[in-house]
């Protein structure tokens, strides 16, 4: 019975079909409950998802964007139905999440910060159009280990160069990950290295294996 | 031959003096204007002088209206902002909803200062180059109008989630929509391109292309009283690149994207319509001048046997900072390429 409703989820997801994905959810839940639902059902059709957009090399934005609602609307009613005190997935810490200065495509950004918020980060979303300097601050302020960076195109995501400097000036190099993504990023593979970021990836659902990567980087950092 | 005489004889599939050219420089033209960027993108006075300036210095084959599509959003109150050395962008809409939309009257083609300057700088360019240099007005299409009215977001939850709302707005931005571009026409664009976001692969599944989106567009498009050029928009157009097959003939080109492979886009699309392609852009500035011409040559190898191709800067214009002889080098691969 899950591998039919994973099956039939993942097709809705695939067809950008939200309504279709939600009665899904909701019917299998007035059947079953919602306890089991984060581990049996959400968390395998989203790495299923996952592994099927790895294998075509990206997905449209509205899949991923449908992908990204449905985890939040599954997440919330995992919540309403989840006894207070008893936690739903391992506390990662916090991150730093916004669009660089002048950008104001924020669709991709709040896809991610659902796949984040799903798999245990605590999301400091400080919106669009933040001027560099912002980002470092926050990130001190939250102790956050990394500073996600987002823009569509290249003339906004040339402005994530200074984050970098940022981080060097304050000699974060060996406390803080920059990450950086959006659409831009998929079209010019070496737009990471000149912006100066750690690491990007072709979408929002392979975001959460980045930032469990950078942090691990960072401890082993920490190590040596 | 002029510019004007190549490039129908390219859309015709006729043999041309030298192949055609053109390079997405709406931006790069206030580098000669000793204006502001905000009365560059207010004033068409300004705007025309600074591609007055880019034909003479380059000798592009198409000149291009405003490549500031965000001026369509202010027209519908949406909140801009201005920068030193880049097209104003849409910052917030003022409208929220689709019931606020139904109710907001049309923008005045006829009077309002956004749509004005933006067909003011038609009327001034296609009659300063009259019959010498072609001008592409640069717009929207039907679908993707109303990003600059409710911002990405809010429209693609429109789209993917109320598809009564997205068939009310389209009803409504349909009429809009035609009387604006066949307004342009009428001002003496020899062409209108529009980017293409909500039926590319980037952002929507292949069937909702198909099924939802291609419908509207080869409706609305038929009404269009001149030639349309749908570019890539910024993503590789190949992937649903046969939905476009059966667009009206007036779509008599498509700007591809520097990744697409020219030859595959051909094979799909037929020998009838112009096909622009050729370097990155946004890029160009990191190159050396060289680089451009041998990669240039390159393409216009590869693409010699095909009348109806364009050499073209792809993606989205060209930036300030970028030498002019990156520029220059591709009117030197051309002619050299003639000869």
């Amino acid at each position: 019975m899950e591998m039919d409703i994973q099956q039939e989820l993942l097709q809705a997801i695939q067809d950008a079909d939200l309504n279709r994905a939600t009665k899904l959810l909701t019917g299998w839940g007035d059947l079953n409950g919602y306890s089991g639902f984060t581990d049996q059902i959400l968390l395998p059709v989203l790495e299923k998802y996952t592994l099927d957009d790895f294998k075509r090399d990206g997905s449209p934005l509205a899949q991923g964007y449908v992908a990204a609602r449905f985890a939040e609307i599954a997440i919330n009613l995992v919540i309403e139905n989840t006894p207070a005190g008893q936690a739903l997935k391992e506390d990662k810490g916090p991150i730093v999440i916004g669009n660089i200065e002048d950008d104001f495509h924020s669709l991709g950004r709040r896809i991610i910060c659902s796949f984040l918020r799903s798999n245990g980060w605590i999301i400091h979303d400080i919106g669009n159009d933040i001027p560099a300097s912002e980002f470092v601050e926050k990130a001190i302020e939250t102790n956050s280990k990394i500073i996600a960076v987002s823009a569509m195109m290249y003339s906004t995501a040339i402005n994530i160069s200074e984050v970098r400097e940022q981080i060097i000036r304050r000699n974060l190099e060996k406390e803080v990950k920059l990450a950086v993504g959006g659409a831009i990023f998929n079209l010019r593979t070496d737009l990471v290295n000149e912006v100066g970021g750690d690491g990007t990836v072709k979408s929002a659902l392979h975001v959460p294996k980045l930032f469990d990567d950078m942090l691990t980087d960072l401890k082993l950092q920490h190590h040596e | 031959m002029n510019s004007f005489e190549r490039i129908i004889a390219t859309i015709k599939g006729e043999e041309t003096d030298r192949k055609a050219f053109t390079a997405t420089l709406s931006q790069y033209g206030s580098k000669y204007c000793a204006a502001s960027n905000q009365e560059y993108y207010q004033d068409p006075e300004v705007y025309s002088k600074g591609q007055i300036a880019i034909s003479e210095k380059f000798g592009t084959d198409v000149l291009f209206g405003p490549f500031a599509l965000a001026l369509i959003g202010k027209a519908f109150g949406a909140e801009l902002k201005f920068y030193a050395d880049r097209p104003p962008m849409f910052r917030k809409p003022f409208i929220q909803s689709v019931d606020e939309l139904l109710n907001f009257p049309y923008p005045d083609i006829q009077s309002d200062p956004a749509i004005l300057y933006l067909r003011d700088s038609i009327k001034i360019l296609s009659s300063h180059f009259n019959q010498k240099v072609p001008v592409s007005a640069v717009s929207l299409n039907p679908v993707d109008m109303p990003i600059m009215i409710f911002g990405m977001d809010k429209w693609l939850e429109i789209f993917l989630l109320d598809r009564n709302g997205f068939y009310r707005t389209m009803e409504y931005i349909i009429p809009f929509f035609i009387d604006l571009t066949n307004a342009l026409i009428n001002d003496g664009a020899a062409c209108v391109s529009m980017p293409t976001v909500f039926a590319n692969s980037g952002l929507v599944t292949r069937k909702q292309t198909a099924e939802i989106v291609n419908p509207i567009l080869k409706s609305a498009f038929s009404k269009i009283n001149g030639g349309i050029i749908m570019h890539h928009g910024g993503v590789p157009f190949l992937p649903y690149f046969d939905t476009y097959k059966d667009f009206p003939d007036n779509v008599i080109g498509f700007g591809m994207d520097w990744t697409d492979d020219y030859r595959e886009a051909r094979n799909i699309i037929g020998e009838n319509r112009v096909l622009l392609f050729g370097i990155d852009g946004p890029s160009l500035y990191l190159k050396g001048a060289r680089d451009v011409v041998d990669n240039c040559r390159k393409i216009l190898e590869s693409t010699k046997s095909d009348n109806r191709h364009i050499l073209f800067s792809c993606s989205s214009d060209i930036l300030c900072n970028t030498p002019e002889e990156n520029i220059l080098a591709m009117k030197e691969a051309v002619c050299q390429f003639s000869q």
